[in-house]
């Protein structure tokens, strides 16, 4: 079985209980599937945390926020 | 006086015959002349009287057809007016419809063209305030900040799973 391909990105470099409640989590949720990290560290995205597993993305980094923020203002401007 | 019986026969044949050649000789061709020229006299005046006639009807004739022509004419003016009022009518609402038209056509292209303006401005401003965030929030959060920032994320990405 292929295992879970995980890419985190951060500003700063991931603690090593942060690296570990991500395993944990994903280890509880699929546990027959090895879970594979890579963590990248980015300041361009300011703060925060953006985590992509396999193909679907969670964005919470600052950068991030700040880009839908424009994206809305620049819509409802 | 003796009265000559045959002398009196004599004259009355002689008379007779006298009487008689000249009828036949002058009398008749007179007469038939008189008849001829009655005749031509007549010819003339009814040739007269039909020329006096063709005359009078050519004259009527003349009047009527310039009346005719009076009448056409003041009808053919008349439709010309007519078409050329009409024409001007029509020329001139193409040329207002034309106008207006230019006229809203322009109004429109000012209307976008303000309208982008506006929100390109407006692009522009939201892109320097978030420019501006990030610098600020790049120079405010510090490692400590940071890892908070990171936890409660983390946390919150996490109970999505």
């Amino acid at each position: 079985m292929q295992p879970i391909e995980v890419h985190v990105t951060t500003a700063v470099e991931l603690s090593t209980a942060q690296r570990s409640a991500i395993t944990d989590a994903l280890g509880k949720k699929y546990p027959k599937q090895k879970i594979s990290l890579e963590a990248t560290i980015d300041p361009e995205v300011i703060g925060g945390i953006r985590i992509m597993i396999d193909s679907v993305e969670y964005d919470a980094t600052v950068a991030g926020k700040l880009e839908r923020l424009s994206h809305h203002l620049q819509q409802a401007l | 006086m003796d009265i000559q019986v045959t002398q009196i026969l004599f004259q009355i044949i002689n008379f007779s015959v006298v009487v008689g050649a000249l009828t036949f000789l002058l009398y008749k061709p007179v007469l038939k002349i008189f008849d001829e020229r009655a005749r031509r006299i007549e010819e003339g005046q009814k040739a007269a009287e039909k020329a006096i006639q063709s005359q009078e009807q050519l004259e009527e004739m003349k009047a009527k057809a310039q009346k005719e022509i009076k009448k056409e004419q003041a009808a053919v003016l008349e439709k010309a007016q007519a078409e050329a009022k009409q024409r001007k009518q029509t020329m001139i609402a193409e040329a207002k419809k034309e106008a207006q038209a230019e006229v809203e056509k322009l109004r429109a292209q000012w209307q976008d063209e303000r309208a982008q303006l506006l929100k390109d401005t407006k692009a522009e401003m939201a892109q320097a305030v978030i420019q501006t965030s990030k610098v600020v929030l790049g120079k405010a959060l510090d490692t400590k900040e940071q890892k908070k920032l990171i936890d409660a994320e983390l946390s919150s990405i996490l109970k999505q799973l």
